[in-house]
């Protein structure tokens, strides 16, 4: 396996050859069908005996890398996770983007463990979540805590507008002495500001905190503004969102660390 | 009814023009025909339900891809949410395990390559089974996939590369696979 080029070509030429479907319904018959369903909106779709339809490629699979993933991301530099005294601090630069972005782009889905471990290095820590307690599941989205950190989990893939409320998010302090020029610690103003997206909650529309290809994120959580940094995307596509809410005294409320299930 | 005839005059028009394209993708997006057969009566529910709201600012055909995908998406999802597990450390080899899939008639009738990258497809992550099966088994352009998937260009292009990327590679560590196992 040496000609990389070579081998691209004669996969896109595989795909090519994959065979035309055509659909073998009857055309009337299929008509007939929609159309009762159309004036009877309760007629489920007609069933037929399925084949076993195996899975995607496991939620679980996802956690796993997040779970090597993230405590990486604390590692770098720009995102980090300092001990300080028995406090943790996270520390989140403008710069994060970028290099959060190349940082992601430097992996691959399908990477082994040994080879994310070549890339990251040694996690830090690894991301366990076995209390079940800890998990909150809404609709297609779920949060965790991790250590102080609130972890929303939700599929990219599959939803295309989703809701962060009340009930669905898990409450955590997060305490986070920093010590550069941005500073975003619960409970404190957020220092800096300027360098960060800022939503204001007056309208409707200012409810949205997340949108991008297609995925739409809306809280309805009793904070006044919502300061978003999205910091790019997985190598299969998974969006990574970090988004910080404010009170009406400016006051740090909660951060949320956004990260895409595959499903 | 009025009514009517027009669903039907519009039914008969979408069906000529998309229907089996349409019913292709499904068909690679859920890999199943029966499936694809039931997803594809969705499709028009929804877009004879929602025509309304088709703003014509993207095209005809690419939202009805879009449509289709939205279904199809829902029905991975819904399948999915059966098998969720969500904690917890798994080790890879579980869940190399649950990817044992039966091919459908129509591919098995295939050469063992193409065989292959259908299998091997169905590993990628679904955005890039989305771009795969849109560019290279539907042929749309680019930009009428980005429309499609509500993607910029260059997120097409670059999962479109990453995807074939991943194939590659799965690919390869199959033959290595079949190599041990003597196959």
């Amino acid at each position: 396996m040496t000609n990389s080029k070579w081998e691209i070509k004669l996969i896109e030429n595989y795909l090519r050859k994959l065979p035309k479907i055509e659909d073998r319904q009857d055309k009337k018959k299929l008509f007939e069908l929609i159309q009762k369903r159309l004036q009877h909106p309760q007629v489920k779709a007609s069933k037929k005996k399925r084949n076993k339809f195996l899975p995607f490629v496991a939620t679980a699979a996802v956690f796993f890398i997040i779970s090597l993933i993230i405590p990486s991301f604390f590692s770098e530099k720009d995102m980090a996770i300092k001990e300080v005294g028995d406090k943790a601090s996270m520390l989140i630069t403008p710069e994060m983007k970028p290099n959060y972005k190349y940082f992601i782009d430097e992996l691959d889905f399908e990477m082994s463990y040994q080879q994310l471990i070549e890339t990251l290095g040694e996690p830090i820590d690894i991301i366990n979540i076995e209390d079940e307690n800890l998990i909150h599941t809404k609709g297609y989205f779920m949060t965790a805590v991790y250590d102080h950190y609130e972890l929303l989990m939700y599929n990219s893939h599959f939803e295309s507008e989703f809701t962060i409320e009340k009930s669905s998010v898990v409450q955590v302090d997060i305490v986070k002495p920093v010590d550069n020029d941005l500073t975003i610690k619960i409970g404190e103003e957020i220092k800096g500001e300027a360098e960060l997206k800022r939503f204001p909650i007056s309208s409707e529309e200012a409810k949205l905190i997340y949108d991008f290809s297609g995925i739409k994120a809306y809280h309805d959580l009793d904070v006044k503004d919502v300061y978003f940094l999205d910091g790019g995307y997985s190598p299969s596509g998974l969006p990574v969102v970090v988004a910080i809410f404010v009170d009406e005294n400016q006051l740090v409320k909660r951060i949320i660390i956004g990260l895409a299930t595959a499903g | 009814m009025k009514e009517d005839r027009l669903v039907d005059q519009e039914f008969e028009r979408l069906y000529e023009t998309y229907h089996q394209s349409l019913f292709q993708f499904l068909f690679y997006m859920v890999r199943n025909r029966q499936i694809a057969e039931e997803l594809v009566q969705e499709v028009y529910i929804k877009v004879f339900h929602s025509y309304s709201s088709f703003k014509g600012d993207s095209s005809e055909k690419t939202w009805l891809y879009s449509v289709a995908r939205h279904v199809g998406v829902d029905w991975i999802r819904s399948q999915n949410r059966k098998k969720r597990k969500l904690l917890g450390l798994i080790d890879i080899s579980d869940i190399e395990i649950q990817s044992e899939e039966r091919l459908p008639d129509e591919i098995i009738l295939e050469k063992e390559e193409v065989q292959e990258v259908f299998q091997m497809l169905g590993k990628c992550s679904l955005d890039q089974q989305h771009v795969i099966i849109l560019r290279y088994i539907e042929t749309l352009t680019v930009s009428e996939t980005a429309n499609i998937l509500g993607w910029s260009e260059s997120k097409v292009k670059t999962t479109q590369h990453r995807a074939i990327k991943a194939l590659k590679r799965l690919m390869g560590k199959l033959e290595g696979d079949l190599k041990v196992v003597g196959r």
